[in-house]
């Protein structure tokens, strides 16, 4: 069988992932981390407070205990302005709380001691005193500046040492961003205005490993750090500006890293001051969180509220889509604060022909935990928004919601196109994306069945819901990666992404496999890694296929042309009549198969004869930018629910896609891939919501109480696919690590309330939790 | 430091709880309520998980027996239940998950005495009593006599609850327990309810009772009064009986649900009780769970 490219070639990384071998930060075993410590952080109780003081000296006496350390201590710099949005440097986190605490579970002292334990028992001794100001929850409260939480001369002490310190920022009260897009015109026969305000609540990336990190200096004054990151390089470049120290004297390792979604983009302050504290106390410092540290400290995401008005004709032409998104970034602006620019605004048409776009965004901070990525980050909630919104006009001029997009999505033969929110599509075909769903759903019997159903009068309810979506992928530009091919026709692909899950090993195998003719089993790849290879952005926002998969294949065919021409010397040959059987390994003349020579043998000519070759043929390193072309995997959606109207429990009876995720190389990976997507995205209607009460203390700090997907949620995905090829790069790559988020969660969320539209339901907010669905249906009872 | 011993016998074990010790079978309350910081583990632990006094399930000419020590995993398949006695199977089905069937025990979850427990409303309506002993003797209990308040019952320290007996049912009776839920796994019950139903040889209602799960400070028995006595089970009586059971309920709001919401439910969920029973004492099966068999909870 083959195994290149478009095979479902088994993955590789299970056999450890299954039978407990794969090691991850709590399995790190290193001589260097020899006789570890353990920290263990005071946290904030209160959402928002004046820290008044804090009081060590008891827990600094206590048993085992190494060091106690508070802010006052400044022990490392914070860090600066995030990913290059002129924030004011007043919204600065400080590592640990100086002045204010803003987040209940903000740092405020870490605890360090010979065992968890003592550290444990050392941090219960440490008094905090707090004098409680106002928290600030709601969002209108946030934007009425009337309590802020953050006052000129609230910055902290300690300063970045990197970055524009000059904005205060704190002029603009609660808004640490505003940005803003209007273009196009409005067709003045758009007489149908539709509005509605759509939340999308937060969502806690809950990887099953939450964060962690091990830490420790050589006698050379190294630094080494071993951390669950899904970006290495980056981590390494925030210490090196942290601790000032040349980024060649740190060494950064993600071993295997027991998932992400998002939560592990950015170091967190905790993160951020062990090899501080390592460096105080002459040990090596293991910190790993539990599962409530994580949902009380970690990143979470979307927190964003929509207000959006369709501007349509009576017959279902959309005009125009105006936007008012608030967006609520935590306490401390973090990377929500780059989406909004980068991803969410350039999705304003999502696929749909658009002619005007009005879109603002405000970036609030409110006394909750930051907001960082997670899976869809700055595209799913808008493109949730947008198709909640495109039915609730489908139902107000009443035409099938099927119709309307019809009517509206951007038409293959237009394409590449870039629309007026300033997005370049590449090649897809989204109204047969739709076509095919509809068809595959039994869009029309479902109908049918509907209408049948209301008749009976039945408890149970059935509703069918869409959506349509294409979205942003592989910014960043490029990613390195190096390609060798060893004396004994083994090869090493070495990149700077990284996998939480995301089937490198095997897939970057298959890509090498395809050019150079060596099984993918005989390809071993090194990733999470800053030692092995000087560049990599890692695994965010659906890119390593298009960039580094590039970068793979252009280095592979660099070798192999290289070996050609070895080759050509022991065949006698001309190297423009050799080719190399991908098939086999092996390179012979043109009509000559008969006559072959392997990558042993290449290998040794380009050993045994230095004087003819330079001797390192079968080894190149490359870096493919994308310049910008960033690819737009896309596809359709129909969800089936059955609501019980008289609880309002809702049970997901089908799922069925179309996704296109470009040229596939692993099928099977693409579909892993879809079907933690989509759980993930059909989870925020089911029930997954981060809740704080109007203290601000959170209320969903475990998965009893923080609704996770349960897999008794899911009916079997059907998935269908197009692998239309994109020309924004030459193997016509896409994505598809978020694409399952982008349609699952509108698809159900229009499918819930279309269930119940016949009882005069128009919408219901996220997550569609029973007691809010039988409350929607309760409010047209009282209405009627 | 905890001292933890293995009863070899019943003497031993309710010897051990005179002398101060607390009694562990499954562990799934008292192990996780410690680990996640509810309550310390106690000085003196002593295990019952291995007295054979205390297993096996035995149905006499006037009782059925339960022993304290029957798993939740035993209840849900065992054919006397399953048949006559379906309420408890249907709830023994819906704890937790397949471990914590397979180790937590009945004696176990009656003791713990959680409001929002999923056996308790079946035993209620099978009008069953826990049989509690000591060294010098023992004594039957009622459940609404045992259960107290959350977590707290009427059994003194040296009182071991030793088996579960209810009266043994009469022909053309049917009962089920059914919840709502927001997921199947490691769950706990948003609201419940059980229903007994005899019925007469004309579908007549002769016995109806109906207990309802985590909407009071303890399992819930509804005074049904001439709500279905004499009566069919219909639109009519079945709306009388969602009615009762929504007036009876006294729940709290919390993360999970507000008390209007579940007030509301726990009446759908009486009366869907009382459909199932009643269809089982007209000799229906529906298969075990009938949250499953009936999509009522989360199921799918």
């Amino acid at each position: 069988m083959s195994q290149k490219t478009g095979t479902s070639l088994g993955r590789v990384e299970d056999a450890a992932f299954l039978t407990g071998r794969a090691r991850y930060i709590d399995d790190v075993r290193h001589p260097l981390l020899d006789g570890a410590a353990f920290v263990v952080f005071v946290r904030s109780t209160m959402a928002h407070a004046r820290l008044v003081s804090v009081d060590a000296s008891e827990a600094k006496n206590a048993p085992g205990v190494l060091d106690v350390v508070v802010g006052a201590d400044h022990v490392v710099h914070p860090a600066g302005p995030t990913y290059g949005i002129p924030v004011g440097h007043v919204f600065t986190q400080p590592v640990l709380a100086e002045t204010k605490v803003r987040y209940v579970g903000e740092p405020i002292a870490v605890v360090v001691a010979g065992t968890h334990q003592q550290a444990v028992d050392a941090a219960e001794l440490v008094i905090v005193d707090l004098e409680p100001l106002v928290p600030v929850m709601d969002f209108d409260r946030a934007l009425s500046d009337d309590v802020l939480l953050f006052e000129p001369g609230d910055a902290p002490q300690f300063q970045p040492s990197a970055g524009d310190h000059s904005t205060d920022g704190a002029e603009n009260g609660n808004i640490a961003f505003e940005t803003s897009l209007t273009a196009g015109d409005l067709n003045p026969d758009a007489t149908v205005v539709v509005s509605e305000r759509v939340w999308n609540p937060r969502q806690a990336p809950a990887p099953m490993e939450p964060r962690g990190i091990a830490t420790a200096w050589d006698d050379a004054g190294d630094l080494h750090v071993w951390a669950a990151t899904q970006r290495p390089h980056g981590f390494r470049a925030q210490l090196a500006e942290f601790y000032e120290l040349p980024e060649t004297n740190i060494h950064v390792i993600a071993p295997e890293v027991g998932g992400a979604f998002g939560g592990k983009v950015s170091r967190s302050v905790e993160e951020h001051i062990l090899p501080a504290l390592a460096q105080r106390v002459g040990r090596p410092i293991r910190w790993t969180d539990t599962r409530s540290e994580f949902l009380a400290s970690g990143t979470q995401g979307r927190a964003e509220r929509y207000d959006m008005t369709l501007h349509g004709t009576p017959d279902g032409m959309i005009r125009g889509i105006g936007v008012n998104l608030v967006k609520d970034l935590g306490a401390y602006p973090g990377v929500g604060t780059y989406l909004a620019n980068g991803y969410t605004i350039p999705m304003a048409c999502g696929t749909y022909d658009i002619g005007w776009v009005d879109f603002s965004v405000t970036c609030i901070v409110t006394n909750r935990i930051t907001v960082g990525a997670f899976r869809g980050a700055g595209r799913a909630p808008y493109l949730a928004a947008l198709e909640r919104i495109i039915d609730i006009y489908a139902n107000d001029i009443g035409m099938d919601p099927s119709d309307v997009r019809r009517r509206n999505l951007i038409q293959p033969d237009t394409m590449p196109v870039t629309t007026i929110a300033g997005a370049t599509y590449d090649e897809a075909d989204y109204p047969a994306d739709l076509e095919r769903v509809l068809a595959e759903a039994g869009y029309n019997d479902l109908r049918a069945e509907q209408v049948e159903r209301r008749a009976s009068g039945a408890a149970k309810q059935i509703g069918i819901g869409m959506a349509s979506y294409c979205h942003k992928t592989a910014g960043g530009g490029g990613e390195e990666a190096h390609v060798r091919v060893n004396p004994d026709a083994t090869a090493v692909v070495t990149t700077g992404t990284t996998s939480q899950g995301h089937s490198h090993a095997t897939a970057w195998a298959q890509i090498a496999s395809d050019v150079l003719g060596i099984d993918p089993a005989n390809i071993s790849v090194v990733e999470g890694n800053t030692d092995a290879i000087a560049s990599g952005i890692g695994a965010v926002g659906s890119r390593s296929l298009q960039t580094a998969g590039l970068a793979i294949h252009n280095a592979s065919t660099t070798i192999a042309e290289n070996a050609k021409q070895l080759a050509a010397q022991l065949l006698e040959a001309n190297a423009s009549d050799v080719v190399l059987d991908t098939d086999t390994g092996s390179f012979h003349v043109v009509g000559t198969p008969a006559i072959s020579v392997g990558w042993v043998d290449v290998a040794a000519e380009m050993t045994a004869s230095p004087a003819d070759t330079e001797g390192d043929e079968l080894s190149c390193g490359e870096y493919y930018n994308n310049e910008g072309r960033d690819t737009y995997p896309s596809g359709a959606a129909v969800a089936v629910v059955e609501v019980d109207i008289e609880t309002g429990h809702v049970r997901l009876t089908r799922f069925v896609s179309v996704d296109d995720a470009g040229i596939r190389v692993n099928p099977m990976i693409v579909d892993g891939q879809l079907h933690g997507g989509i759980a993930n995205g059909l989870a925020q209607v089911f029930g997954e919501e981060v809740i704080y009460d109007d203290d601000g203390n959170l209320l969903t700090s475990n998965f009893m109480d923080y609704a996770i997907a349960s897999i008794d949620w899911f009916p079997q995905f059907e998935l269908h696919h197009a692998a239309t090829a994109s020309s924004h790069n030459a193997l016509g790559f896409k994505a598809v690590g978020e694409s399952g988020v982008m349609a699952a969660t509108p698809a159900m969320h229009n499918a819930v309330v279309d269930a119940l539209s016949h009882l005069g339901v128009r919408h219901i907010e996220l997550p569609c939790t029973p007691e809010r669905v039988w409350q929607s249906i309760a409010a047209t009872v009282r209405t009627r | 430091m905890t001292t933890f011993s293995i009863a070899q016998s019943l003497d031993q074990a309710l010897q051990a709880l005179a002398d101060g010790a607390r009694p562990v079978a499954g562990g799934t309350d008292l192990v996780v309520g410690s680990r996640q910081g509810k309550a310390p583990l106690p000085d003196t632990v002593i295990a019952i998980d291995r007295l054979d006094e205390l297993a096996g399930i035995s149905l006499s000419d006037d009782q059925l027996r339960i022993g304290a020590m029957v798993t939740h995993a035993q209840l849900m398949v065992d054919p006397i239940i399953a048949e006559h006695f379906s309420a408890i199977a249907d709830a023994a089905a819906l704890v937790g998950s397949p471990s914590t069937r397979n180790v937590g025990t009945l004696g176990g979850n009656v003791m713990n005495g959680s409001p929002a427990m999923d056996t308790g409303a079946p035993l209620i309506v099978l009008g069953a009593t826990a049989e509690l002993q000591t060294t010098s003797g023992n004594r039957q209990v009622t459940m609404e006599e045992l259960w107290v308040s959350p977590g707290k019952t009427s059994a003194n320290a040296d009182e071991l609850c030793v088996a579960l007996n209810m009266p043994a049912r009469p022909a053309n009776s049917g009962s089920a327990y059914v919840r709502l839920e927001y997921r199947r796994a490691m769950e706990i019950a948003v609201v419940g309810a059980a229903a007994s139903v005899t019925l007469d040889d004309g579908g007549m209602v002769t016995d109806a009772r109906v207990a309802l799960t985590a909407v009071a400070a303890t399992i819930l028995a509804v005074d049904l009064g001439d709500a279905l006595a004499g009566k069919p089970i219909d639109e009519a009586s079945l709306a009388a009986v969602a009615k009762i059971a929504s007036e009876t309920a006294t729940p709290i709001s919390d993360l999970r649900a507000t008390d209007r919401y579940r007030r509301h439910t726990v009446g759908v969920m009486a009366r869907r009780a009382v459909e199932a029973a009643g269809r089982r004492a007209g000799g229906e099966t529906i298969a075990i769970p009938v949250n499953r068999t009936l999509g009522i909870g989360a199921s799918q």
